[in-house]
This record gives structure tokens, sequence and C-alpha cells, in this order.
């Protein structure tokens, strides 16, 4: 792919990769940031649906689900963290990506807290058979507010073209 | 960075012919015949002499 063999041809210092470049995904040819950001946006959001369809249909096996993909997708939203934050902090203050990279960085942060206040308030009960609507509630504020940090970053790579480069 | 937009990617360009690499401000200086940091100078002075910049 034209990406990697731009990526590996950008000027290393001292002749090798920084520890910086290595998160970034340098050496591999490929942003690592898109890796992780998928697993949390698909499983944050399918643990709210197995809290609805919890609610008129209690199971153990709905409310199970939820928490197991609510840990999950915050586990791996730590690295997705990271690495965002890796792209981010160099940016030149006041360009329009750092300023799109900070809505997106404060709606995820955001979005992210939500779900650990949702994954709380049902650890407290964690046999519960139907989802606590508090949880559910804190998960439905959370999933909007990731989709609209989700819209911000699909900005900073669709319009922006962060970390894009092809051969032209 | 597209050494123009604050991206931190000075070799890239975003799928849009119209950023400006470092890989071409280099071929730039070359082919000018100065080195890197005149370059920077006869930017600056172009800039603020034709596009009104500080």
């Amino acid at each position: 792919m034209a990406t990697g063999s731009i990526w590996s041809q950008r000027p290393v210092v001292a002749g090798r990769w920084t520890l910086k470049d290595v998160v970034q995904g340098k050496p591999f040819g490929h942003p690592s940031h898109p890796p992780f950001v998928h697993f949390p946006s698909a499983l944050l959001p399918s643990a709210l649906v197995f809290d609805v369809v919890s609610r008129p249909d209690a199971d153990l096996t709905l409310t199970r689900a939820a928490f197991y993909n609510i840990a999950l997708g915050l586990g791996i939203a730590v690295f997705a963290a990271i690495t965002g934050l890796v792209d981010y902090l160099p940016m030149v203050g006041g360009s329009r990506k750092k300023i799109i990279g900070t809505r997106h960085l404060i709606a995820q942060v955001c979005g992210l807290s939500l779900f650990t206040l949702s994954l709380l308030v049902r650890s407290f009960d964690f046999d519960a058979t139907q989802t606590p609507l508090t949880a559910v509630l804190l998960a439905a504020a959370g999933a909007v507010v990731l989709s609209v940090g989700n819209y911000f970053g699909g900005t900073l790579v669709y319009r922006q073209g962060m970390r894009v480069s092809v051969e032209l | 960075m597209c050494i123009t937009c604050g991206c931190d990617e000075p070799e890239a360009n975003h799928g849009n012919p119209k950023h400006i690499t470092l890989q071409q401000l280099k071929d730039a200086a070359q082919a000018a015949e100065v080195d890197i940091n005149q370059l920077k100078k006869n930017i600056d002075e172009g800039l603020k002499k034709y596009a009104g910049a500080q």
C-alpha cells in the first residue's frame, strides 16, 4: 500500500525509530490508532443494545454480555487513547487539525467516562437479570457522546486526511 | 507536514497534492541551490512581500 511506503521513508532521529514513532505505528507502515478504535466503537454501543433488550426480557446472559462488552471496550480504549494522544500532542497549536482533535479528545473522554460510570453502577448488582435503569441511561448518553467524538475523529481522517498519505 | 497544516507529519500529503511536504521543500531548495535555512528565509520574505504575512 502506498501509505506504508511513504511512511517507511519518513525521517527518523539518529537513524532509528523513536518511541513516539513506534507507538504511532511507523515502523509497521500503518497508523496504530485505527486498529484499536473499532473495538470500543463497536463493543460499547453493543452493550447498550443488550441493556435495552434486558429490560423487557430479563436474562442474566444479556446483562453479563453488556457488562463484559463495556469492560472489554474500556480496556481496549486505553490503547486507543495512548495511540491517539501520541498523534494529537505534537500537532501545531491553533491548526485546524488540532482544533478538531481537541473536540474528538473531549468527546471521547466524556463518552468513556459515562460508560465507566455505567459499568460501576451495574457492578453493584452483578447478578441482576435486568440492567439497572441508571446504568442504561448512562450507557445511552455515553453512546451518543462517543458517536459525536467518532464524528470528529472521522472528520480528521476523511476530511483533513490525518495520517493519510498516498503517491500522487 | 505536509509542512503546512500542523499535523506533525512532514511527509504526509493527506491525499491532496495541494499540501506541501518536507520533501518538496527540500527538492525546491536543491533546485534553487540554497540550503534549507535560506529557503525558509526566502519563503518568509516572499510571504511578507506578496501575501501580507506578518
